[in-house]
């Protein structure tokens, strides 16, 4: 009995229908096709389903929701989103509001956590996640300057030439001086009476 | 690139100092020999002396002693045996190596020899080396 199965693979969100299912019965909206054939309602009291049922569901609520913010879900047959979009037949998840959320809560919670670890567990060493991405460009490589005739002397425009002219210079004028200042014209001295003649 | 100015400018650098010689000197005493040597009244016919340098020189080659003639009251010194030392005068050269050698002519008024001398003596390198000529009177001095 399937009186209140909704197909809803083009909404993001899924829309609070009610809060309990219970109150949908009340309402008359639903219907009373939630009811099981033990005549148990998976209310509060009912039991879950397996542990991989469960898996399986946020899963599809993952992948049906795309991590948008489910505002409630009470007792809404949410459908894979894939095999609805690829016509299969939804699966009735018969879940009520509290249920919904901590499937929704727990798939959060595997986003952020497992989800990221399991991913990363699963990349290859080497491999980079996609949030880097990396552009290499293949190709001839900028062209260069051409080295025509004008460039024999661009050598004259680096900082290094003009600093080791500065340098000559200053070291020449230096040495010069010494020079000259050491080869004055010295006095001769008055022991050589006669005079002093030849490179002073 | 760097290499290269480096280059020029160790280039420049020698070229520079290419002109830094360094010279030698040699103190020279010119002796009067013989017997007029050593009278000191015969000093008085000299008016000037010519000093003419060959060999290892790299200046001046020619030139006359300063201060002659000398005043009357002179005092000439003397050198061992008495001889009289007309002058004494330093020659300097930028040759690092090599002898040095000095023509010496002692003239009168009349740029007559009086008498006439030489000697050589070998570089030492940026030192000082003494060294005379003795000058021979010629016989009309004598």
């Amino acid at each position: 009995m399937r009186a209140m199965t909704t197909s809803t693979t083009a909404k993001r969100h899924v829309a609070a229908q009610g809060s309990t299912e219970n109150e949908r019965e009340a309402g008359g909206g639903g219907g009373a096709g939630r009811s099981r054939p033990d005549g148990r309602t998976p209310g509060a009291g009912a039991p879950r389903g397996p542990s991989k049922v469960r898996a399986a569901l946020a899963g599809a609520l993952l992948v049906a929701l795309g991590g948008a913010p489910a505002l409630a879900t009470p007792a809404v047959e949410l459908p894979v989103a894939k095999a609805a979009s690829t016509g299969a037949p939804g699966v009735d998840l018969r879940l009520d509001g509290r249920a919904a959320g901590r499937l929704l809560a727990e798939s959060r919670d595997s986003d952020a956590s497992g989800g990221d670890d399991k991913s990363k567990a699963d990349e290859k060493p080497g491999e980079k996640s996609d949030d880097v991405k990396m552009t290499v460009t293949k190709g001839a490589p900028p062209a260069t300057k051409s080295t025509g005739s004008d460039d024999t002397f661009a050598f004259v425009k680096d900082w290094p030439f003009w600093a080791i002219v500065g340098g000559v210079v200053i070291v020449g004028a230096s040495v010069y001086m010494i020079n000259r200042n050491s080869n004055q014209d010295r006095s001769c001295p008055s022991v050589y009476n006669a005079g002093c003649f030849g490179a002073k | 690139m760097t290499r290269k100015f480096l280059g020029l400018a160790l280039m420049g650098l020698g070229v520079l100092g290419a002109g830094c010689g360094q010279s030698s000197y040699f103190s020279v005493d010119v002796i009067v020999g013989g017997a007029t040597g050593r009278q000191r009244n015969s000093m008085a016919e000299v008016k000037s002396v010519q000093v003419t340098t060959s060999g290892a020189v790299s200046d001046e080659s020619s030139f006359l002693l300063e201060n002659f003639p000398r005043s009357d009251n002179y005092n000439y010194p003397t050198a061992s045996g008495g001889q009289i030392i007309l002058g004494t005068f330093q020659y300097g050269t930028t040759s690092e190596s090599g002898k040095v050698t000095f023509n010496v002519h002692v003239k009168d008024g009349s740029l007559n020899d009086l008498a006439s001398g030489s000697g050589d003596a070998n570089i030492q390198s940026g030192g000082n080396v003494a060294t005379s000529v003795m000058v021979e009177p010629v016989d009309s001095w004598k």
